[in-house]
């Protein structure tokens, strides 16, 4: 598959994970299933019960699309092509798992100074007003922390498979042929 | 004595002796000895393996630290700034790593096949360069690490606010 055609799907899953991640954040943050739960009725139960895990989800999917698109940035060879496509797979594979872990890292919170952070806002902007805007920062925090755990995890996985593409491309790919000597022995 | 925060742990500091010993050894006592030893060709033949294979085993390091650092933070239950700045340095070290091997390591593997090429030397001195900047920024890391480990809590001028 050639690079471009890598480089267009990845920017329409970075697309689509982005949005549905804003989406359900901000879903979540302001309490937005209850308006659908009045409009639709099944559909806001529906929407209620999922859009946490959407929000993770979504998370996690766009720190390892990231890692992938800089990965690739950062190994431009053949064999970067082909590790890109195999961490793909890679990362649709293991979302669900990854999901759990890179959000319960990004639920370990920060100590306890970071308190102070309601206060501010609300002298800034008013009571009720820093009551929805506080939400909205804690699960913005939350998803910014999820991508940024799910991008560090991209990036290991993506030098794992560059590492093994790599040494598969030397026993039997093309840079075989390309071997300086028969006294060379691999 | 025996738990999974310690294995965790164990294997973190071992992926970190590994890559970071791998590529000091590789900078400080490998190449200078194979310049001084070795004829180009010979040089280069060695040197090109050398590459692929140290590269096989940094980025595979980093990669067991990303996971067992993952699982370090959930153990260290607390998040303060002073980590942050470490996540950030190890994002950075990683793709740093990938420039070197993924990029400046296969241009190396690909132009040395037929022996010894113009390009060469300055495609080694680069890997050589963002090598050593792989290995300080690693033992700024290891620093900072030893601040959450072994001195308490973060700083006050550090801690989030």
């Amino acid at each position: 598959m050639p690079n471009a055609v890598i480089r267009r799907l990845l920017r329409y899953l970075l697309g689509a994970s982005f949005a549905v991640g804003v989406v359900s954040t901000l879903s979540y943050a302001t309490t937005l299933h209850y308006e659908l739960r009045m409009t639709a009725p099944a559909f806001g139960a529906w929407w209620n019960r999922y859009e946490f895990y959407f929000m993770e989800g979504a998370a996690t999917a766009l720190g390892l699309l990231i890692a992938l698109r800089v990965g690739m940035f950062f190994s431009e060879t053949g064999s970067g092509r082909r590790a890109a496509l195999l961490t793909l797979a890679l990362d649709a594979v293991l979302l669900v798992p990854l999901t759990r872990l890179c959000a319960a890292a990004g639920r370990v919170g920060a100590d306890a100074t970071s308190a102070i952070a309601p206060e501010r806002i609300a002298s800034l902007a008013g009571y009720a007003a820093a009551k929805l805007l506080d939400k909205i920062l804690i699960a913005g925090v939350y998803f910014v922390k999820t991508v940024g755990f799910a991008f560090l995890f991209g990036l290991g996985l993506f030098g794992a498979v560059v590492v093994g593409a790599s040494l598969s491309a030397c026993s039997g790919g093309t840079l075989k042929a390309a071997q300086p000597s028969p006294a060379d022995p691999r | 004595m025996l738990s999974l925060r310690l294995l965790a742990l164990f294997i973190h500091v071992t992926a970190v002796i590994v890559a970071l010993g791998g590529s000091l050894f590789s900078t400080f006592a490998l190449t200078p000895v194979l310049a001084e030893e070795l004829e180009p060709p010979a040089r280069v033949r060695v040197a090109r393996r050398i590459v692929r294979r140290l590269g096989a085993i940094v980025l595979s390091a980093l990669a067991v630290l990303v996971v067992t650092g993952i699982f370090n933070v959930l153990f260290l239950g607390t998040m303060s700034a002073l980590l942050a700045v470490k996540l950030v340095l190890v994002a950075l070290v990683i793709i740093l790593a990938l420039y070197q091997y993924g990029t400046l390591g296969a241009r190396i593997w690909q132009i040395s096949a037929d022996g010894p090429d113009p390009q060469l030397p300055a495609l080694q001195a680069r890997f050589r360069r963002v090598g050593l900047r792989v290995g300080i920024l690693v033992l700024v890391i290891v620093y900072l690490s030893l601040g959450l480990t072994r001195i308490g809590p973060a700083p006050a001028m550090l801690a989030v606010r």
